[in-house]
């Protein structure tokens, strides 16, 4: 249950504290209020800084040592968020005015009209509760909007930044991160005897919990890769660890592949993943035949295929995320695959980074002003001409 | 830079907008104020939606066709987060303290001291930012929970 507003009380009138006990006696017993006393203006500072859990002051004016109107300016520097009224004699506009303009919340008149103070009370109350109430989501949007730089640092921080390069292939990867939400990554490994591990992934969640499982389903899928040479065989073993220790009820999709640059040959699994376009020199492109494979993480026991697709020199391959097939503009429609084989039609890609880049902006094209909803991925390889 | 506070000021008193503009020049001026004027309750409320950047509402208490006490309560309908402040005969108690419980969030007297008049306005005006900020807050918070939502049933 919700605990009573603290009201401090504060007049040199002794009478005063059994009166408002008795008045506001049903407000005490249902543990809507309860009351704290002070003599003068002195003694209700002491018993601000005493009582810190105090939601407003109710005060006289005329007091020894320290009168209301003195109060009044000294009770922000306690606690801003404090809301007072002042009692004044009826009729006594100049103290009303000085209160209100020392930043009184309302004011009552002598003699105590209780109904009115009552009313004055729950409508003070009332406010207080609004205004704790939005000073709450601004703290909370500062910690939110902390973990979300966490997340997104993270998220940044895996990345390769600098990419292989030979004389018969390059690979350039790029990733546009959405303002709050992120979860693609992806990855190039470095292998045995002329070959590179290329994965692109997809975390089904965001903030930093779906960070902590995009940093360590990129450490396994790391460290499989480096134990095989089937990507479908690495696959498999990635998803058997990332299901043991999943307890969130995540999940990653995973295309990975291995380029052999000796022989040009590309071999792939997917894990619940969008399917990798091939774009010949000629910019005609297709989507190679996906393995069947389902996300990873969901359940144990899922075997993955591998297929291989033999590259000729020119022939670019991109791996990407839904960001981009599944970019909505103004009208709400998905950028979608097919303005992604259009993107080459006309222009073949020149390189692995001027593909990437030409799909960036085909897509910042497409979208316009609309904000974007989900992290842009992509990942391109190219086979080289000057390659055997 | 924000534009402008946007001010409504309601009297049926041809005087007052005279007398208001003159006193505000220097605010309005360097950009602070902007006022708008009505001469009764009704008008007020068609100025409101008009222009639905006023923030702050000065109101006299009686006028034609609609007081200033009803018009304190259909701001409310309009507009919740429109700060009034109504405008009463000095020592008239009765009338401040509907007011007050109407949801003014003060009041001046007649016949009107413009130091207080100003002070009222520029205290007003402090809070009312404050209030905003917190309110923006909210709405970003609502609205990055819905994005969350969103993008965790995609």
């Amino acid at each position: 249950m919700k605990k009573p507003y603290r009201i401090l009380v504060v007049d040199d009138e002794p009478d005063l504290e059994p009166l408002i006990l008795q008045r506001m006696r049903r407000k005490i017993r249902s543990g809507s209020y309860s009351f704290e006393f002070a003599r003068n203006g002195v003694e209700a500072l002491e018993m601000l800084n005493l009582h810190q859990d105090i939601d407003m002051v109710v005060s006289d004016i005329n007091m020894p040592q320290m009168d209301g109107l003195t109060l009044l300016e000294q009770i922000p520097k306690v606690d801003p968020d404090i809301r007072s009224i002042i009692i004044s004699a009826y009729g006594d506009m100049k103290n009303i005015r000085t209160a209100m303009n020392r930043g009184a919340f309302d004011f009552v008149t002598k003699p105590l009209d209780f109904e009115d103070l009552q009313v004055t009370i729950d409508r003070t109350l009332r406010h207080l509760e609004e205004w704790k109430e939005a000073l709450a989501s601004r703290d909370k949007l500062v910690a939110l909007q902390n973990e979300l730089d966490v997340a997104s640092s993270t998220q940044q921080s895996i990345l390769p930044k600098v990419f292989p390069r030979s004389s018969d292939y390059q690979v350039f990867g790029h990733m546009e991160p959405a303002r709050n939400v992120g979860g693609d990554f992806f990855d190039v490994i470095r292998l045995d005897r002329g070959q590179v591990g290329l994965a692109i992934a997809d975390v089904s969640d965001k903030g930093v919990p779906a960070a902590l499982f995009m940093m360590s389903s990129r450490t396994l899928l790391k460290g499989a890769a480096i134990g095989t040479i089937d990507p479908g065989e690495a696959l498999r073993e990635v998803n058997e660890l990332l299901y043991e220790e999943n307890e969130t009820m995540m999940f990653v999709t995973v295309l990975y592949s291995i380029y052999n640059s000796e022989t040009g040959r590309l071999t792939y699994s997917n894990g619940g993943h969008d399917a990798p376009m091939l774009v010949r020199p000629d910019g005609s492109s297709e989507l190679l035949s996906l393995t069947g494979g389902v996300a990873l993480g969901i359940a144990p026991d899922i075997e993955y295929l591998s297929q291989t697709v033999q590259l000729e020199p020119g022939d670019t391959v991109l791996l990407y995320t839904d960001g981009i097939t599944e970019a909505m503009n103004g009208d709400g429609e998905q950028f979608g695959v097919a303005r992604m084989h259009e993107v080459f039609a006309a222009n073949p890609p020149e390189n692995s980074e001027q593909a990437a880049k030409a799909m960036f902006e085909a897509v910042k094209d497409f979208v316009g002003d609309t904000p974007q909803s989900d992290d842009i991925t992509c990942l391109v390889l190219r086979r080289d001409e000057g390659g055997s | 830079m924000e534009g402008p506070h946007q001010i409504l000021i309601v009297d049926d008193e041809p005087d007052v907008e005279r007398l208001v503009r003159m006193r505000m020049r220097q605010k309005i001026r360097s950009g602070l104020y902007d006022f708008y004027f009505a001469r009764d309750g009704l008008e007020a409320l068609r100025q409101l939606v008009e222009h639905p950047d006023i923030e702050i509402v000065i109101s006299d208490i009686n006028m034609p066709q609609m007081d200033g006490l009803t018009l304190l309560e259909q701001i409310r309908k309009v507009d919740p987060n429109i700060r009034a402040i109504i405008v009463s005969a000095y020592g008239d108690m009765k009338n401040i303290r509907t007011a007050m419980r109407r949801g003014a969030v003060d009041f001046i007297t007649k016949p009107i001291n413009f130091d207080d008049f100003e002070e009222t306005i520029d205290r007003t005006v402090l809070q009312l930012k404050e209030w905003q900020v917190a309110l923006l807050a909210r709405d970003a918070m609502i609205s990055s929970q819905k994005e969350g939502a969103t993008a965790a049933g995609a």
